[in-house]
């Protein structure tokens, strides 16, 4: 047989062991009938030595609804299991729900429900954002309202009084804007302008008036 | 049991009574549970319709074989469900 997946050189291999580790239980006493199963001598050093139960796959065990059943069960083999495992082979009525319950446990990490229930990471996400945010907001408020040297020009009062002025000769937005707010026969703002106004454009204002 | 539970629907009971017969052959009692769980979660949304009719298709096969349900062992709700540090 030839092996689907080959084998990384024996370093990598090594460290893998340490990542990859599952759940050891102990002693690494092997069944009577799995002293050898196909595979075995390929994948142990990354499997250790959990048995392969299915075929045609690469035995790598994950907890997935649409991948229910992995090509390798969860746990190593221990002699209370290999007891168990020979109960097994009897009949199942004999089983206790404790004896049923580490069974499944010794196959699979998690039942398919837990798979389905909340994790929470919601919260994570958001609150590495707020701290994102603030992070940002921090850094625009002491370095953009720190010198006048960085803001932009159009920020000044002299561009906007020019601004202003222009706009009221054109007569933009006469119906809901600008224009709609000036009195044009007497030449100055009507009284709800002033809320737009603070000292320093006041100047502005009187300069308008003035002019035309 | 891969391929059956890629396929968009629920298994015929005839199916699923085939199935626990393979596990029972090869005595793997964890994978006939996991096969029931996968059988009820197929029905998504309408859990509540299928699998009660479900169980009582199967029901005789399953006392003779002596699996005992999801509802006995606990496991139509998450058992050992802690939020994952790294989650949090």
């Amino acid at each position: 047989k030839q092996p689907i997946w080959v084998a990384p050189s024996r370093n990598i291999a090594l460290t893998s062991v340490n990542r990859d580790a599952p759940a050891t239980t102990g002693s690494k006493a092997v069944l009577p009938g799995h002293e050898y199963y196909p595979g075995k001598e390929e994948y142990s050093p990354v499997i250790g030595h959990r048995e392969i139960v299915g075929h045609g796959e690469i035995p790598y065990y994950t907890d997935s609804f649409t991948v229910p059943c992995p090509a390798i069960r969860f746990r190593e083999v221990d002699e209370a299991l290999g007891k168990l495992r020979e109960k097994e082979k009897g009949d199942w009525k004999l089983l206790s729900l404790e004896d049923k319950k580490t069974l499944y446990r010794a196959s699979f990490n998690s039942t398919l429900e837990e798979v389905r229930a909340p994790s929470g990471d919601w919260k994570r996400c958001i609150g590495d954002n707020a701290i994102l945010m603030a992070l940002m907001f921090l850094g625009v408020s002491v370095i953009g309202f720190a010198d006048p040297q960085y803001e932009p020009k159009t920020v000044t009062n002299e561009w906007v009084d020019a601004q202003t002025e222009y706009l009221i000769k054109r007569r933009v937005q006469p119906v809901d804007g600008i224009a709609s707010w000036y009195d044009y026969e007497n030449n100055k703002f009507k009284p709800t302008w002033s809320i737009f106004t603070t000292k320093e454009t006041s100047k502005s204002v009187k300069t308008l008036s003035e002019k035309e | 049991i891969n391929f059956v539970a890629a396929d968009d629907g629920v298994p015929e009971p005839e199916i699923i009574i085939e199935v626990l017969k393979g596990c029972r052959n090869n005595n793997d009692y964890a994978l006939a549970t996991r096969f029931l769980e996968v059988v009820r979660l197929k029905g998504g949304n309408k859990m509540s319709e299928t699998w009660p009719y479900i169980m009582q298709e199967i029901g005789p096969t399953m006392q003779e074989l002596g699996i005992s349900t999801l509802k006995e062992m606990g496991y139509e709700e998450p058992e050992l469900w802690l939020e994952n540090v790294d989650d949090m």
